[in-house]
């Protein structure tokens, strides 16, 4: 049976194989190219708050072999965030409104988000 | 996903103890970075408060994340009052609102108490 067959579509073919650092991880696709997860993130940030501030590091390194990382990382997230969609809310509130815009990523392949998330002036 | 024993369960620990950490791993030993940080900012600010183990009980694991509408672990109840996860409560503790709240709540805290 060849390859194709065994993994039928891209969602399994990026899951399942062994990962490679270089190899593409499980973003969204956009046109025929597959996003990183750390460009997915930027992404969907950018057009649901649009930000006057925005840096998403991928930390995953720091935690290798502890829980959740996994092999070619983009398993652990630091998001810096300033826009004025926060002005006014709690900091509860705040980090609600991005887990929500990364909802997929967070129930897929992203184990921790730390988020700081800013008002400008703040 | 979230029973309605498990909803239970939650609500008596978060209604039985003035603070409460859902967590993974034990005060004592940690299992995770993140937990790590907050028990060392309760601690460090002498707050008794009652650890969950999260990693012990698959049912509150996932429960707690639909409980509070957080997606993460750990996660600090005040009083019955969601407060945060590790950022917020690392946020609170650094601009001095952390002990604020606390003292607001009646619970007793204090820089370097180390309880």
């Amino acid at each position: 049976m060849s390859l194709v067959q065994l993994v039928p579509d891209v969602e399994n073919a990026v899951l399942f194989p062994p990962y490679k650092p270089d190899s593409p991880r499980k973003g969204d696709i956009q046109g025929d190219k597959l996003m990183s997860v750390t460009e997915t993130i930027k992404a969907k940030l950018t057009s649901a708050f649009a930000p006057e501030h925005l840096a998403v590091i991928d930390d995953s390194q720091k935690h290798q072999g502890h829980g959740g990382w996994r092999e070619g990382g983009e398993t652990h997230f630091n998001v810096e965030i300033t826009s004025a969609a926060f002005s006014g809310k709690s900091r509860v509130d705040r980090q609600r409104m991005v887990h929500e815009v990364l909802a997929a990523e967070l129930a897929d392949r992203v184990h921790a988000l730390s988020i700081r998330a800013k008002a400008p002036q703040e | 996903m979230l029973d309605e024993n498990t909803r239970q369960r939650i609500q008596d620990e978060i209604g039985g103890t003035d603070v409460v950490l859902f967590m993974k791993g034990t005060p004592v030993f940690p299992q995770c970075g993140f937990s790590a940080a907050v028990v060392g900012v309760l601690s460090h600010i002498g707050v008794k408060f009652k650890g969950i183990n999260v990693l012990e009980d698959p049912a509150v694991r996932e429960g707690i994340k639909e409980f509070s509408n957080w997606p993460t672990i750990p996660q600090l109840y005040v009083k019955n009052e969601f407060v945060g996860g590790c950022d917020i409560i690392r946020e609170m503790y650094e601009t001095g609102e952390l002990l604020e709240m606390f003292k607001s709540k009646d619970i007793d805290a204090q820089i370097g108490a180390e309880a």
